[in-house]
């Protein structure tokens, strides 16, 4: 009997340091991708003036959509920073979802919003829009404010904002995101100028935990001070820069974050929107836009930009990490429950053959296999059976090898333009040592967590992000 | 175990280690974990000396260009010449003594005079012009078009380009066929722009599909062209050409009221590519080809959907007021929320021609149809 487990533990042994290996051979790929990818849009950037876009009367209407609940604290000064967009056709879609405080009627107050007979199709299913503002004042003709009930979700109410909107791209974002100014420019780039029919764009999304932030316009960018939104910048930067840039230039991104990306609005609509029973509705309305492409045999891609364009506020408390940690694990779980059945299917070409496979493998499955992996090894300390130096050695291996990815991320971050000082970066640097140690683990209970909770249809909900606000320029006396 | 008892266990461990008694895996994790370690000091190095030279090299164009800026503004904003002030030593000997490149300084210079290329017009534009002749910079870039990096050819195209200086239509048209696309847009353009008796010579030879941005910098450089009249679009607007081609070329005949086109857009609505035939028939409603209304209208019922509302915002844009029962049967029957949308917005743009429409349809639908006019009418939503 202990022979039989010796031998198990053993043959598992092998199979992690497998998966390991190919995991890292993976990353490598995709380190060496993502700076091709860079070095390229560095090299197109640098010949495109965003200026003939901006001057252009051809250049495409663009509709901005951000759902609001409860913002009556912030509300003016991030719908008055979204109007500040570098573009010259766009309008601002602010979706009231139910809000109980008093959201609408600051809203209505500050743009001189009147209630517009408008007629509303329900393109995409939502929650029951009561009623639509248009603004009187001419200085704010572009924004529109939808006032819904609200849906429960996100999804709900960017599905209620397309439904309205009048152009052919949107972008998604969250109200409270500060955007660069050149967002819109940036983004719908690679919907004017890739040979294939772009049909997603996205681009980094930073911390803005600790930056100073004037009237919602970035003043100054700063790492994050607060040991959790620092991590997850580090696990932003290498997610975006190394990760989705890597398998841009593959056409493989499997994810537009939710909290940016602009959108072909006439593909989302035909796919069917977000779908707000989903806990990782971004991804899936992803995967289903891919599926309607291959479905009706359009060639299409899905491109990131390195540039970093918007700046949101990460969980600095556990409890709300915790809460968004465990919604992704209960989403990722929820995509691979739903599309399985796409996955090595060669109809469904990238998506069948390498998104899925690959997040199912080290995306889904991983947190599962570290978790055995540290039973594993505690049991072979237990029952003695560990030969010390060579699970040291194999401890430096993984660990040496995830802080040089982060590091390299690092490096090509500052390939773009360098938005934080030196003495930043490197502390960055210096907090990315203990990433594996301090913050993985967390990352990875609460994904089995969530795991568990979709297994067993725990109910949940999204939760209301506590918000600490923004550090503002310090007033002179 | 202890700890004590682990820590023993691993020094004896260590002890009796011998490289050529551990196994290939372990070797290679030894290995690259060495390697891993090396480059992560060599990386955190890298990024500390790269932006320490960033910064110095920030500083020393700030200065320069604190420097050039006001040069460049003396001469070329001196109120009281017609030419470029060339009293001043704009020699770059002057800057010889500061340590710095020459090539950083050009940079600098060229960069300031794109500037007041890209955002003046008229006199001011053109001095920059004489003077970034008068300095010959525009040998570097000459020189720079035969450099084998992409990105350095098209900056220096790009720099000549806007600079107005032409280059030799023999270089031109053998970039026009580079292997690289970038170098093909660029080259294009350039041709476009310095053609003015046929520019749409180079989209008739082009077999290949236009980007939309490329489509912008098409259409701008045709919109500069002064004293210009389009050419005829014969072998253009056709079904045989790439349909962003056809597309841009549209787009040009709407931008230079090109009546003599309205026969060959006329063919292109039996376009397959469908977004195109809505395109044609949309381009035939802003040129008013009044005469082909009726044939539009007879089409209407065997399009699709896309095309039978381009068929409407034809109309609209005709402004004939002739088939006003057929906008106003539209409305009222189809079931289709777009159709009803777009006929309504036909209505209201064809106002004051369809006012008795506009009203009998007020007092008589109800509710959804109702809202859908009261839309329309409102002067705060955006008619698409």
């Amino acid at each position: 009997m202990i022979s039989f487990f010796d031998h198990f533990f053993r043959l598992y042994q092998s199979g992690i340091f497998i998966y390991c290996c190919l995991i890292y051979a993976i990353y490598s790929v995709l380190t060496l991708l993502s700076y091709l990818s860079i070095v390229a849009y560095i090299k197109r950037n640098k010949i495109r003036d965003d200026n003939s876009l901006i001057r252009s009367s051809l250049a495409p209407g663009i509709s901005i959509i951000a759902g609001a609940f409860n913002e009556e604290m912030t509300i003016i000064a991030n719908v008055r920073s979204l109007l500040t967009m570098n573009y010259p056709l766009f309008e601002l879609v602010i979706v009231n979802d139910g809000s109980s405080d008093k959201t609408l009627d600051i809203l209505i107050e500050e743009f001189s919003l009147a209630e517009v007979e408008f007629s509303y199709n329900y393109y995409i299913k939502c929650n029951t829009v009561r009623r639509i503002f248009r603004s009187s004042n001419p200085a704010f003709a572009n924004i529109m404010v939808i006032d819904k009930l609200n849906g429960g979700s996100k999804a709900d109410a960017i599905n209620a904002g397309i439904n309205a909107s009048s152009y052919p791209y949107f972008l998604n974002t969250d109200v409270d995101c500060i955007l660069d100014r050149d967002t819109l420019v940036k983004l719908i780039q690679p919907f004017m100028d890739d040979e294939k029919r772009v049909i997603a764009t996205g681009a980094t999304l930073r911390m803005v935990n600790s930056c100073i932030i004037d009237s919602s316009v970035l003043v100054e960018a700063r790492v994050p001070r607060s040991i959790l939104p620092v991590f997850q910048e580090i696990e932003y930067i290498r997610s975006f820069v190394l990760g989705k840039m890597g398998w841009s230039i593959l056409n493989c991104v499997p994810n537009v974050s939710g909290g940016l990306g602009m959108f072909d609005k006439d593909i989302v609509i035909k796919s069917g929107g977000y779908d707000p029973a989903s806990f990782g509705e971004d991804m899936d309305m992803l995967m289903r836009m891919r599926k309607y492409m291959c479905e009706t045999k359009q060639e299409y891609a899905i491109r990131y930009i390195p540039q970093s364009l918007c700046w949101t506020e990460g969980p600095s408390t556990l409890k709300v990490f915790m809460r968004q940690r465990i919604r992704w694990g209960r989403g990722i779980y929820q995509i691979f429950s739903t599309y399985f059945n796409l996955m090595l299917n060669p109809k469904y070409k990238t998506l069948g053959l390498v998104i899925l496979p690959y997040n199912f493998i080290f995306e889904l499955c991983a947190p599962i296999i570290e978790l055995l992996g540290i039973v594993c090894y505690i049991y072979l300390i237990a029952s003695g059976l560990i030969y010390w130096p060579y699970a040291l050695i194999l401890l430096l291996f993984v660990y040496s090898f995830s802080i040089l990815i982060t590091i390299l991320a690092l490096v090509w971050d500052q390939l773009m333009v360098g938005r934080y000082p030196l003495k930043e970066v490197l502390r960055l640097c210096g907090w990315a040592f203990l990433e594996p140690v301090l913050y993985h683990p967390l990352v990875m209970v609460f994904a089995l967590t969530g795991y568990v909770k979709q297994l067993f249809r725990v109910k949940s909900h999204w939760g209301q992000m506590e918000r600490k606000g923004f550090l503002k320029i310090p007033q002179k006396a | 175990m202890s700890p004590a008892n682990i820590y023993h266990s691993v020094k004896l461990g260590f002890d009796s280690l011998h490289w050529a008694y551990i196994p290939l895996f372990i070797q290679v994790c030894l290995v690259i974990s060495v390697i891993a370690l090396v480059s992560i000091i060599i990386a955190i190095i890298h990024i500390a000396m790269d932006r320490i030279q960033m910064r110095l090299y920030a500083k020393e164009r700030e200065n320069i260009s604190k420097e050039v800026n006001m040069l460049l503004m003396i001469a070329i904003l001196n109120p009281e010449n017609g030419e470029p002030d060339l009293s001043f030593d704009y020699s770059l000997k002057q800057f010889n003594s500061k340590p710095i490149s020459r090539t950083v300084t050009k940079q600098v210079l060229v960069e300031g005079m794109l500037a007041y290329r890209n955002n003046f017009t008229g006199k001011i534009a053109a001095r920059t012009r004489k003077l970034y002749l008068s300095l010959s910079l525009e040998r570097d870039a000459f020189k720079r078009i035969s450099s084998r990096f992409w990105e350095t050819k098209v900056a220096a195209l790009l720099e000549l380009y806007n600079m107005n200086v032409p280059v030799n239509k023999e270089i031109l048209l053998r970039l026009v066929n580079d292997r690289n696309k970038r170098i093909r847009e660029v080259a294009r353009l350039s041709l476009i722009k310095y053609n003015d008796s046929d520019p749409l010579q180079y989209l008739r030879d082009l077999d290949e599909p236009l980007s939309k941005w490329e489509e912008f910098e098409i259409f701008q450089v045709f919109k500069r062209k002064t004293n210009y009249t389009l050419s005829e679009m014969n072998g253009l607007l056709s079904l045989e050409k790439d349909p962003t081609v056809v597309s841009l070329c549209l787009k040009l005949a709407v931008l230079f009221n090109q009546q003599s086109s309205i026969e060959l857009i006329k063919t292109l609505v039996k376009s397959p590519v469908i977004k195109l035939r809505a395109e044609a028939i949309e381009t035939l409603g802003l040129l008013h080809a009044t005469k082909l209304e009726d044939y539009l209208v007879s089409l209407y019922s065997t399009q699709p959907h896309e095309v039978q509302l381009s068929i409407l915002v034809s109309i609209s844009s005709m402004r004939t007021g002739k088939h006003l029962d057929f906008i106003e049967n539209e409305f009222i029957r189809s079931n289709n929320f777009e159709i009803k949308k777009y006929a309504s917005e036909t209505l209201v743009k064809l106002y004051p021609l369809s006012s008795s429409v506009i009203d009998r349809l007020i007092d008589t639908s109800k509710s959804d149809n109702l809202r859908m006019l009261n839309y329309s009418l409102n002067p705060l939503i955006n008619v698409a």
